[in-house]
């Protein structure tokens, strides 16, 4: 059942949570922080305790209680971060519980009231069919009918008045926990802030949407957000809503403070350095960067677009965009890829804008690594799909709002990828303003009924159009979708989907002419065929530029159908 | 017991306490970055929880590096206790001016 309150207008959903495991997490980070001060008074005992003159021990003490010292700043955000999770975690307990065991009970109330009111409408129905004729008993029951019905509809009205008044205040104190532990987060490294960048950190930490995000942006002062692109520009680089010029900007200072403070040993290491010469030698903008979250790091990458023009001032990326497109790997992908997937964007934009020269097509696409991809182990699993659902969602609501409804959005998801894509839009339970959703190699999309968060909806893709192809060869895919638990469904078969060719074929060149189209003999986006490393299949997977599958895709995204 | 035997002593058991201390700190660090935290995706939202874990994952990397800077003191602190060693061999067999020069 979709509901949505009377008051706030918000949908009747769970809140998730796992107060156990924050209570958990709350606790040993406590555990951690004595731990670290444990190992401060050790080092501290050999800075000042430790006997003997020398070279050797002087240097043992001196470094002793430089490590001592280092660790403090530490060791204070991690006490900062647990009273964040102690304070968001008492929240929850309290208020979200409270939320949560109401629904039950307004789904009743929300049911008698509709009957109550069907009740009302036969009653009322009854008494307009009486006439003069009928006798005086037949009459008064008829309106004594009308009467009960009323009382009747007037209780339950009551009754579900009451319990979404009581719903509604639960979920905004468990929506004021949730802004405040945000705005925890971003000051849990202890910076003094002035009132004014306060303020601005908790009016945007509170915002529940985009466009109330852009909204506060819009409002705050030069100062304040000069201040919030100093102090903490991988907040705001990140935040949907928050302009992408200004998110390009800060993210970009982001990973060069990051960077600069390495390293940090394999595979972030490697991980940066491919991010470095995408965003140097390839014109990559990073609309999104969270170097540590576990267990992989997440990015996404823009290309297509430029943050500032031949003088060098700051323009809008979006400006004259028509179509952006958003690629998503699946199993393994990380941002170690982002080479070839970085071409295949590129490549996307290229092609797109030839086939689509006509209709003045100009396409920017983002290579999207937001979420912990599934392993051999994982993959059967729907769990990487909802958490990076989620993520994918929150991008496309954020690209929604940044950009006018005339742009023409696409997804493209490969293996998992389109697992995980498929399950952001068909179940979403707001329009996430896709047009285009592409799968290849899929590995299965949802069948409807495991997507945790969006409750036990079916899944809806109206207002989007499908397309899919599957090479013949790729038993990875068929595998994938067959041996899985929740993404059993071949996209090919879902309602309307347009199935398109991957295996090989004549393709436009560009400017002009055609050319033969690589079959793709695998599985794989770009290289390995079936395989991890199959080296004798190169460039014939489904996103490498001279594909058949490949060409479909830049003509999807361009013209709205394969070639 | 000599003042040789007392200091050799502080050292084997700084060796000792600088291990597990660090040992067991950044084996927390590593434990809590790689837990669900437990916040979800609250009606779709993401932000606290990419935040939280990449807070935590910071924290570990920088427990990570500080426990590397510890093996260092730990090794510096190793070969200092081996010159005792050494220096005990020597007292036993004959003064060698050699052995106990890093002293000075």
């Amino acid at each position: 059942m979709s509901l949505t309150s009377p008051n706030r207008g918000w949908a009747l959903e769970k809140i998730e949570y796992d107060s156990g495991q924050l209570e958990g997490i709350h606790a040993d980070l406590g555990t951690l922080g004595d731990a670290g001060g444990n190992a401060q008074i050790v080092l501290r005992n050999i800075d000042g305790g430790l006997e003997g003159r020398g070279q050797s021990i002087t240097l043992v003490q001196s470094e002793s209680g430089t490590l001592a010292n280092r660790m403090n700043p530490t060791i204070a955000t991690l006490g900062r971060i647990a009273d964040v999770v102690r304070a968001y975690g008492e929240a929850v307990a309290v208020h979200a519980k409270a939320a949560n065991d109401l629904i039950d009970d307004i789904e009743a109330a929300h049911t008698a009231n509709q009957a109550a009111i069907a009740d009302l409408d036969t009653a009322e129905s009854s008494q307009r069919q009486c006439t003069p004729d009928d006798d005086a008993s037949t009459r008064a029951t008829a309106e004594q009918d009308v009467t009960d019905a009323e009382s009747s509809l007037a209780a339950t009205r009551s009754a579900l008045e009451d319990l979404w008044e009581r719903w509604e205040a639960a979920y905004a104190l468990w929506d004021d926990a949730y802004g405040a532990a945000v705005a925890g987060l971003v000051r849990s490294d202890g910076t003094t802030l002035s009132d004014a960048t306060l303020s601005a950190i908790d009016a945007l930490a509170n915002a529940d949407t985009p466009a109330e995000v852009t909204e506060i942006w819009d409002g705050l002062t030069d100062p304040q957000r000069d201040a919030l692109r100093r102090t903490y520009p991988e907040f705001i680089g990140n935040l949907e809503g928050v302009p992408y010029l200004d998110r390009m900007l800060a993210n970009k200072a982001a990973y060069d403070k990051i960077v600069e403070a390495g390293p940090y040993g394999e595979p972030l290491d490697t991980q940066f350095a491919t991010l470095g010469l995408e965003l140097t030698d390839f014109d990559g903008q990073l609309l999104m960067f969270n170097p540590f979250e576990q267990p992989q790091a997440t990015a996404a990458v823009m290309y297509g677009v430029s943050i500032s023009d031949e003088n060098g001032d700051p323009i809008d990326p979006m400006e004259g965009i028509t179509n952006v497109n958003i690629l998503v790997g699946g199993m393994f992908s990380s941002l170690e890829d982002l080479e070839a997937w970085g071409e295949s964007a590129r490549n996307l934009n290229r092609y797109a804008d030839d086939y689509g020269t006509d209709a003045g097509v100009r396409s920017a696409t983002i290579a999207w690594y937001g979420y912990d991809s599934p392993n051999l182990l994982t993959e059967h699993t729907m769990g990487s799909a909802t958490e990076g659902a989620a993520t994918l969602s929150a991008t496309l609501r954020g690209l929604d709002n940044e950009v006018s409804s005339s742009v023409t959005t696409s997804v493209i998801g490969h293996s998992y990828g389109s697992t995980t894509a498929f399950l952001a839009v068909g179940g979403s339970s707001d329009n996430l303003g896709v047009d285009n959703l592409i799968a290849v190699g899929s590995a299965g999309v949802p069948d409807g009924y495991h997507q945790s968060w969006t409750g036990d909806d079916a899944m809806d893709y109206s207002g989007t159009r499908i397309y899919a192809s599957r090479a013949p060869g790729d038993l990875v895919a068929r595998y994938g979708e067959h041996s899985s638990f929740g993404h059993g469904t071949n996209p090919e078969e879902l309602p309307g989907a347009i199935s398109f060719e991957s295996d090989g074929g004549t393709v436009p060149k560009l400017d002009g002419g055609t050319e033969n189209g690589l079959g793709t003999p695998g599985h794989a986006s770009h290289d390995g065929g079936n395989t991890i490393w199959g080296w004798w299949e190169q460039d014939n997977g489904y996103l490498a530029r001279d594909s058949e599958s490949f060409r479909n895709i830049a003509n999807i995204v361009a013209n709205g159908e394969p070639l | 017991m000599a003042d040789v035997e007392i200091d050799k002593q502080a050292l084997e058991g700084a060796i000792v306490q600088i291990g597990s201390a660090i040992g067991e700190y950044v084996t927390y660090a590593n434990d809590i970055a790689a837990r669900d935290t437990g916040v979800g995706n609250p009606v779709g939202r993401t932000g606290l929880r990419v935040m939280l874990e990449n807070a935590l994952g910071q924290a570990m990397l920088e427990a990570r590096v500080q426990h590397l800077a510890s093996i260092g003191i730990s090794d510096r602190l190793m070969r200092i206790n081996e010159s005792f060693e050494d220096l005990d061999v020597s007292l036993s067999s004959g003064w060698d001016i050699d052995y106990v020069a890093d002293f000075a």
